[in-house]
């Protein structure tokens, strides 16, 4: 079974690499040298953002084509959520969502392992509160300290005036309200979602948008979710002719698939890209 | 157009499912004539038929059409030159006793005249009262009645039909004999295939007795349908009277 | 009688248009319906590309993916000698689904040209093959039913399975797409893929016409009618497959109005399985039309799928008909 000859064969190489780190690594001392995850964004934060020879075990998703962005570390063990999984792994920290595999991270906590929630982002300020908690656990790794200093540089500056229409259509002719992150980065780019606080009070959250009212709304920008290039019934919306005349004139800007999953990834270079995007269109 | 119709078989065979139901049968059928065929049950007289309408491949032998090989004719050629009823024939949709008979027309794609011919044939079966009636709410004999009309209707010179007077009643037989008849005697080749041995006497000019896929017996009536030879291929004893060359009626019992 | 089929079917044909007219005038956004349509199909005018590249090529999809699901259920009716036969019922839209299925999440994208259509079709005529020779010519209702079932049910499956590996996120949720089927966000550019099959099919069937006519006397009499040969039956397989399998490589299996249809029209074209050919795909057109109509004014979180409104009207007429059946033994 190929699972249990990486645990084996995890920690004999991580000796190896302990004298080493003892010696080379400039990290504080209370800081987790053997993190495991059992949330699928945590997992690509820890994959980015930290060293990877501290990463024990992510969940199996990220091994999945659809949220792997780069090939997994050798040493690293796919878990299912399962409390017995991480135990033979002895982590010194463990890393939990808010929601899923909350049985597994009571179960381990009961059995004496230091396990951390990390609160799920569905706006800005959690966004930044996720990275902060996940800054006080993790200790000064400087990848993730960075990226929580250029999110906060870029909140600081001042939105754009005379703000650009724009609105999202994403699959299955899903678009974006106002309670949504997705909006929020498009205000704060300087851009008007034209679905967010309609009439009927409906632009809050998610809806369903027909392909006319997009049409009719006539946004300067259509904001499409994208990523995953395979063929899905789904993307027909975003594949109609009339779509074609937004990507021809370039009025089109594509939200890279991290941002549904995992916003923290991702939120500042889209907030950038955004504002790039305005910029074009507004010259 | 062809308008009439020399059929001639040499030594037809035919195998269905590895079983021989005709074996070498050779036989002629002209204008004019009217000729049953008889036989017992499973005698292949349905088999015959189907292979002279060109409905059944023969295994062996042929069917010429004036000299024609049958396999050789288009089959838009050989559907106006032989119209064909099976035995039985259910329609599929309930379709007006007019417009089932106004398919007999088919092979001869758009008529002028079709409406005065469906009624006319129509007549002929005694049948003008079924010309608006659903086919499906007729009875087996009035339906069978619209069919023979589908039959008439066309201009085939040659017409084959199996048991045509099966649930009729016996004014209808008589009268469709009659029919049938004075068809044969305008020039057409007419071959029936009837159980009522004392109609084929009374009506055909020619009888073709079948037994076991074997042609037993065949010529006119008067020669075929002798105590001996009935009494061999069927097992009962009869007795037919004759006058002026007709049946005049025939008395049957088992041996 | 005869005159007031002529005047019920010239009043279907009348309904076309009118509810051509309602299906333009439906959707969640008002248009200036007058002057969308002065200011032409190649204006940038938001209300105009709504009429003329959004809501027109669906509508005219409705129509002639009515028209081929309404012509081949009459045809598959026709050539089964069996009011029962349905092409969504017995398989013949799954095997095209099948097909599509096949080359769009595992081939080549959506874009994929004639490949779609081309595909889709040969699905279909292997389906609509596969249940003229197990159900047999004439079979008996209940065992065409059984026949269509199996086939149907193992390609439903075989749907699910594909879709269930297909390597896209949204595969297991499109298999409602598949099963339902849908006119949502389709163009022009679909519309084009089907419109020369359907063609193509409606033609071939037009073709057969006689040879259905004769079929009504069974297989013998059709072929003493002068309709023997392989080529009588082929083209008619082919047709029902060029029409329904297009249909679907485009919209999806849409149920029942194949069935509904052609048992709705048939006493006004006085029985004939030639004359319903037309007459279905008009009724088809018209009912698919209608049943779109009533999804674009759905109000509802989801598009509810047209296959659904159509399984509305269908399925109770099914059972009708099952116990009409029963009770007049003449099916």
């Amino acid at each position: 079974m190929p699972p249990e000859d990486s645990v084996d064969r995890a920690p004999a190489r991580a000796t190896r690499w302990l004298g080493l780190l003892v010696l080379l690594a400039a990290m504080p001392v209370a800081a987790a040298e053997r993190i495991a995850s059992l949330n699928l964004c945590l997992d690509q934060l820890l994959l980015d953002w930290v060293d990877h020879r501290r990463i024990v075990s992510v969940t199996w998703l990220s091994a999945n084509e659809h949220y792997r962005r780069a090939p997994l570390p050798d040493h690293v063990t796919l878990n299912r959520g399962r409390a017995e999984e991480l135990l033979s792994l002895s982590p010194d920290l463990v890393l939990a969502g808010q929601f899923g595999a909350g049985r597994a991270a009571a179960r381990l906590q009961e059995l004496g392992m230091r396990v951390v929630i990390i609160p799920d982002a569905y706006n800005l300020a959690q966004l930044q509160e996720q990275l902060q908690a996940l800054g006080t656990e993790l200790g000064e790794s400087a990848e993730l300290l960075h990226q929580a200093r250029r999110l906060e540089r870029i909140l600081q500056q001042p939105v754009p005036g005379e703000p650009v229409s724009a609105m999202i259509l994403s699959a299955n002719n899903i678009t974006y309200g106002s309670g949504m992150l997705e909006h929020e980065l498009l205000e704060r780019a300087g851009f008007r979602n034209l679905a967010a606080g309609t009439a009927e009070g409906a632009g809050e959250q998610l809806r369903r948008v027909m392909l006319e009212e997009v049409i009719a709304a006539e946004p300067q920008l259509l904001v499409l979710y994208g990523g995953e290039q395979a063929f899905a019934l789904a993307h027909l919306a975003a594949r109609h002719p009339v779509i074609r005349r937004y990507v021809d004139s370039g009025r089109v800007f594509t939200l890279p698939a991290e941002l549904g999953f995992c916003p923290a990834l991702v939120a500042a270079d889209v907030l950038e890209a955004l504002k790039q995007k305005r910029e074009s269109l507004v010259r | 157009m062809t308008l009439s119709a020399d059929v001639t078989c040499r030594e037809l065979g035919l195998l269905r499912h590895g079983q021989r139901v005709l074996d070498d049968i050779t036989c002629a059928f002209r204008p004019g004539e009217l000729t049953a065929v008889v036989g017992p049950n499973g005698a292949g007289k349905s088999s015959l038929l189907q292979v002279l309408a060109g409905v059944l491949d023969a295994s062996g032998g042929t069917v010429s059409i004036n000299e024609q090989p049958s396999q050789s004719i288009p089959a838009a050629e050989r559907a106006r030159l032989c119209a064909f009823l099976p035995q039985s024939e259910l329609p599929s949709w309930s379709v007006s006793g007019a417009d089932l008979v106004a398919l007999g027309l088919l092979p001869w794609g758009r008529v002028p005249d079709r409406d005065e011919r469906v009624r006319t044939a129509l007549e002929r079966v005694d049948g003008k009262d079924f010309a608006q009636r659903p086919v499906t709410q007729l009875s087996g004999g009035e339906l069978r009645r619209v069919q023979l009309a589908r039959l008439l209707v066309g201009q085939a010179p040659l017409l084959i039909a199996d048991e045509p007077t099966a649930a009729l009643d016996i004014r209808h037989q008589l009268q469709l004999l009659q029919t049938l008849r004075g068809i044969a005697d305008s020039g057409k080749t007419v071959v029936l295939a009837l159980h009522d041995l004392s109609l084929a006497a009374r009506y055909c000019d020619r009888v073709l007795l079948l037994e076991g896929g074997r042609l037993r017996a065949q010529g006119t009536p008067r020669d075929v349908f002798t105590p001996a030879m009935i009494g061999e291929v069927y097992g009962v004893s009869c007795e037919f009277r004759w006058r002026d060359g007709e049946a005049e009626f025939v008395v049957f019992d088992l041996i | 009688m005869f005159d007031n089929n002529k005047i019920a079917l010239g009043l279907l044909a009348g309904a076309l248009p009118l509810a051509l007219v309602a299906a333009l005038l439906s959707g969640p956004v008002n248009i200036d319906f007058a002057a969308a349509l002065q200011q032409g199909w190649r204006s940038e005018n938001s209300d105009a590309v709504i009429l003329w590249q959004l809501r027109l090529p669906r509508a005219l999809l409705a129509i002639l993916v009515g028209a081929a699901l309404g012509m081949g259920g009459a045809a598959m009716q026709g050539m089964l000698r069996n009011p029962l036969a349905e092409p969504a019922l017995l398989g013949v839209s799954s095997g095209a689904a099948l097909a599509a299925i096949l080359l769009l999440y595992y081939g080549l994208a959506w874009q994929s040209g004639w490949w779609l259509p081309l595909l889709a079709i040969g699905g279909a005529f292997i389906a609509v093959l596969s249940v003229w020779l197990l159900a047999g010519r004439g079979a008996s209702a209940s065992r065409l039913v059984l026949a269509g079932v199996a086939i149907n049910a193992f390609l439903s499956a075989l749907m699910a399975l594909a879709l269930n590996y297909a390597p896209s996120m949204f595969a297991m949720q499109e298999i409602v797409f598949w099963l339902l089927g849908s006119l949502a966000n389709r163009g022009w550019d679909q519309l084009l893929l089907a419109l020369p099959f359907i063609l193509a099919g409606g033609l071939l069937l037009f073709a057969s016409r006689n040879y259905l006519r004769a079929l009504t006397l069974g297989e013998a009499t059709a072929v003493s009618l002068g309709f023997g040969g392989r080529r009588y039956p082929l083209a008619l397989l082919l047709g029902i497959a060029a029409a329904v399998g297009a249909a679907v490589a485009v919209a999806g299996t849409i149920g029942f109005i194949g069935l509904v249809v052609p048992h709705l029209v048939r006493p006004l074209v006085r029985q004939d399985p030639a004359r319903l050919l037309w007459a279905s795909a008009l009724c088809g057109a018209l009912l698919l039309l209608m049943a779109d109509i009533f999804v674009l004014n759905f109000v509802g979180a989801q598009e509810l799928r047209i296959g659904a409104v159509t399984a509305f009207l269908g399925a109770p007429f099914f059972f009708w008909l099952i116990v009409s059946a029963r009770r007049g033994g003449a099916l």
